[in-house]
């Protein structure tokens, strides 16, 4: 045992001491540190967008209520309000960014027609948005593989090539020389981990518990999978030559094509069915009625709000409660193509969680994401619960406007709060089916690459 | 040296590489996914075009259909406008995912582009899609690392290299030879895929085009460009490098840095030189704007837009008006704010821009920067053009609303509510036209990338040629 630790040490100074090996550790600490205060700081900006959310509505309503007389109707201020709706991102939203760069998580809700509001989006330079994040979860995730890679890839072939595995062949078990060279390495890339890792909990706050646990887990067996899969190639007869050429295109195939060719596969199988649809389908909704008699669109809004349908307008004037339920005909008529779109939209998510599961690296973004909350199911969630405080919005209003009360009728104290999606998934609901393709991944990836370098057993 | 020397090396490198399994196989792999994503992005270019085309119509169609109606009404009706696809757009989408292909053109707002795929897209998409763009900007790269490595580097390992010189062959020579060889091996994958990519512009460009062929062959030049870098680069490390295994390892490294790293360097560089606004501080910049006006740009104040008119008509009362006064303070409410639209949305927009020039300059460290933005350029997918199309959507709107609003100012008189006009109005108005820029402007924007992917190429052939000369025999 004490021989196995003095090899150990030995090949950790070994890999310390080569200058490649040295700026390589140097410079993924540097882009990891720097990735893990990035998401520490991303945490604070969305922090600090909720509160100006807030603030930007106070802002909004004592100016309306400065500029409006007292006795105005208060569907007619109403008409300019934008109700926050911040969704609190998780703390864990810092390792792993998803689509919050692109896409808003603190919509402003006015209680106009609601479709036509939902998909405001980041004021982000779309060439910048192509470009990709440079968030944790790539780091760990994309580029460290080719990490252990550079590592790994001459395990046994720098021996032959030397000269010297012939000889330390003559001392050691096969096994017991392999071992302590790939501990070494496994710590090497361990701290390269982990650092990060731990700089980014501690700036963004969070514990190892629940979600954040899970995260970690699946870091390590994806890290575990490549190395796996790295010791498996690198223990044949080939160069070190091939075993690089090998394991880089298996990282190509993995990484880069794969979830390229399945997002295709995605995009095809569930194509979104004509969002255009959408915004026509609700305008004309709404620009239809004003061609129609007033009792006409009432009777449609009634249909959904039949504890009103005592409330009748009048058809000769104009008022604030029949031009919602203008508004909220435009909603209604775009309801089955909304639901329509969500409907495949949450296909191609679940879609691209199963068949992630076959390409390890996706299956391990996919799931940080969810995680994390940053996928496509939870900006799905989120709308959903947009479209709720939407309706407590209206639920709230809408008495006033059928009673033509002016704007100081209100009590803005009793004015329904957002409440945000729930992110209720288990952790181990979301973590497990990732975690054990990534088991099961590494298994076989080991088990083939030794199986093809066993019959020439040297 | 004869040239006969340097074909025979040409040759000798072009069958070495072809019998080679691993790199027969990658080959035929890249070519195989340039292949499918050209055809597969020529059929979505089609179709969307086909669905852009029909949409349009149908959108024209309700505009000229809508019934009588108040001019007003018709400006909130308002209308959708298509960005058309350029001819090359199959072969890079550019930023087409991220901002959107169409907009709601109506009165009062300017509003933002709808239709964003990336809004659809899981996850995954995140990674990069299938595109040709993808596979020539980041595959190509890779297939010339692992054709060229070993090129010197295993020739002095095998000890192969003091027997070439010493036949006679000069250092120049092996080299050249080494990189035609190679690049022939490359053109067996480049010259079918541009073929098939020729032959979809010519059998059905799948969208109107702005000199599609110049564009394509200036497009073509840039990526031989590129290559050819790569392939000079890939040489002098080969050349200088102790061993193949080392050579591969710094090229992989390079690698990485062009295609993964820099690109998102330069997306955090961008935006710490040249901050963006957030949505909502936009947003209620633009509010608080079009509320209470800025120091020079005041709203317009209804009652003395009243008392202009009738001192300009000679009346006393508004009722007397030849006009309706409504149009025209709807018509001065809509200059205003435009004017504040222009002040908001042209900061922003060249805010955009000033980051586009910070990503061309960090192309000096990753030629992927200049090939990128070139690409984007010419296939007429870039900020660029989609700022073109908007602000010739935008330009088209404001004359829709000045109609609308001339008419209601013209034929109607103010106090008056029941005016409406018909089909002869909405028939009237043409409809959106729009030219794409052309190349030339599109180089122009394009200069520095032109000037960065040019100074890679000279600087790759001179460090070969220096590493060349010195390269250790053994």
């Amino acid at each position: 045992m004490k021989a196995w630790f003095r090899l150990l040490r030995l090949d950790t100074l070994r890999l310390t001491r080569s200058t490649g090996v040295a700026v390589a550790v140097v410079l993924f600490l540097a882009i990891g540190i720097y990735a893990a205060w990035r998401g520490g700081r991303n945490i604070e900006a969305a922090a600090s967008s909720a509160v100006a959310a807030e603030t930007a509505y106070q802002d909004q309503l004592e100016y309306l209520l400065a500029s409006y007389p007292p006795t105005t109707d208060a569907g007619e201020v109403l008409y300019y309000l934008a109700f926050p709706a911040p969704q609190p991102s998780l703390r864990l939203a810092a390792l792993a960014r998803g689509r919050t760069e692109v896409e808003s998580a603190s919509l402003r809700i006015r209680l106009l027609a609601l479709e036509g509001q939902l998909y405001e989006h980041e004021t982000v330079n779309p060439t910048l948005a192509a470009a990709g994040d440079l968030d944790l979860a790539f780091l760990l995730i994309g580029l460290l593989p080719l990490f252990i890679i550079a590592l790994t890839h001459d395990l046994v072939s720098s021996e032959r090539e030397g000269g010297t595995w012939n000889l330390v062949r003559l001392f050691a078990r096969r096994r017991r020389l392999l071992a302590p060279k790939l501990a070494a390495r496994a710590i090497l890339v361990g701290v390269v981990v982990a650092v990060p890792v731990a700089v980014v909990a501690a700036l963004a706050g969070f514990r190892l518990d629940g979600r954040a646990a899970w995260a970690v887990a699946l870091v390590a067996l994806h890290t575990l999978f490549w190395f796996a899969l790295c010791l498996g190639v690198a223990s044949g007869r080939r160069s070190s030559t091939a075993n690089a050429m090998i394991l880089v295109g298996t990282w190509v195939a993995l990484t880069l094509l794969a979830p390229a060719a399945l997002s295709l596969a995605n995009a095809i199988l569930h194509p979104v069915p004509e969002a255009l649809e959408l915004t026509v389908r609700q305008r004309q909704g709404y620009h239809e009625a004003w061609d129609l008699s007033k009792a006409e669109t009432m009777e449609v809004f009634y249909e959904d709000y039949p504890e009103w349908s005592d409330r009748t307008v009048p058809e000769d004037v104009f008022t604030w409660a029949w031009y919602y339920a203008m508004n909220h005909r435009g909603d209604q008529a775009a309801r089955d193509a909304s639901r329509a779109y969500r409907d495949v939209l949450r296909e191609r998510e679940d879609w691209a969680r199963t068949w992630s599961l076959l390409v390890p690296p996706l299956a391990a973004q996919l799931t940080l994401d969810r995680l994390a909350a940053t996928d496509l199911g939870a900006q799905l969630a989120y709308q959903d619960a947009v479209r709720r405080h939407h309706e407590r919005l209206k639920n709230h209003f809408y008495p006033l406007f059928f009673d033509t009360a002016p704007i100081d009728a209100v009590e803005w104290d009793r004015v329904p709060d957002f409440e945000p999606a729930a992110r209720e998934e288990s952790p181990v609901r979301a973590g497990f089916p990732a975690a054990a393709a990534l088991v099961l991944a590494s298994i076989l990836a080991l088990a083939a690459g030794l199986r093809s370098s066993a019959p020439r057993a040297d | 040296m004869t040239s006969h020397g340097i074909r025979h090396i040409v040759r000798k490198e072009f069958t070495d590489v072809l019998r080679d399994g691993r790199f027969r196989w990658c080959s035929v792999l890249v070519g195989a996914l340039l292949l499918v994503s050209l055809g597969h992005g020529w059929v979505q270019a089609r179709e969307a075009q086909r669905e852009h085309a029909a949409a349009q119509s149908t959108a024209r169609e309700h505009w000229e259909t809508q019934g009588e109606k108040n001019p007003h009404s018709a400006a909130h009706y308002g209308i959708y406008a298509f960005k058309p696809r350029l001819a090359l757009s199959f072969v890079d989408e550019g930023v087409d995912p991220y901002t959107g292909t169409s907009v709601w053109l109506e009165a009062h707002r300017q509003n933002d582009f709808l239709l964003r795929p990336a809004q659809d897209a899981t996850a995954a998409q995140r990674v990069g899609a299938l595109t040709a763009a993808q596979v020539l900007q980041h595959l190509v790269p890779l297939l010339i690392i692992l054709l060229t490595f070993g090129a010197l580097a295993g020739e002095r390992e095998r000890g192969t290299l003091r027997q070439l010189l010493a036949t006679g062959v000069g250092r120049r020579d092996l080299a050249l030879g080494k990189a035609l060889g190679i690049a022939g091996a490359l053109a067996l994958l480049l010259v079918p895929a541009a073929a098939v990519g020729a032959a979809a512009l010519v059998v059905g460009s799948p969208g109107p085009a702005a000199s599609p062929v110049a564009r394509a062959a200036v497009l073509a030049v840039v990526y031989l460009v590129y290559f050819a870098a790569f392939v000079a680069l890939s040489l002098a490390v080969s050349a200088w490098a102790r061993s193949t295994r080392t050579a591969l390892v710094i090229l992989l490294g390079v690698w990485v840095v062009n295609g993964l790293v820099a690109p998102r360097v330069a997306v955090d560089l961008s935006k710490w030189l040249h901050p963006t606004p957030s949505a909502l501080e936009f947003a209620r910049t633009v509010e608080r704007e079009m509320a209470s006006g800025t120091e020079d740009i005041i709203p317009p104040d209804r009652d003395a837009l009243a008392e202009r008119l009738m001192a300009q008509y000679g009346v006393e009362r508004v009722e007397d008006l030849p006009i309706n006064d409504v149009g025209a303070y709807l018509q001065e409410s809509e200059e205003f704010g435009n004017r504040i639209f222009d002040r908001n949305y042209g900061a922003l927009w060249d805010t955009f821009e000033r980051q586009g020039v910070v990503h061309e300059l960090v192309a000096v460290a990753a030629p992927l920067l200049a090939v990128r933005a070139l690409s984007m350029g010419l296939a007429g997918t870039d900020v660029e053009q989609h700022r073109h199309f908007a602000s010739a959507a935008e330009t088209y709107r404001r004359d829709l609303m000045r109609r609308m609003n001339g008419d209601l100012t013209e034929n109607s008189r103010s106090g008056d509510f029941s005016y409406q006009a018909g089909s002869e109005l909405w028939e009237s108005t043409p409809p959106l036209r729009y030219d794409a820029p052309t190349l030339g402007w599109v180089l122009g924007n394009r200069i520095l990338s032109l000037v960065v992917l040019g100074g890679w190429l000279a600087g790759t052939i001179l460090i070969a040629a220096r590493r060349v000369r010195r390269a250790e025999v053994a």
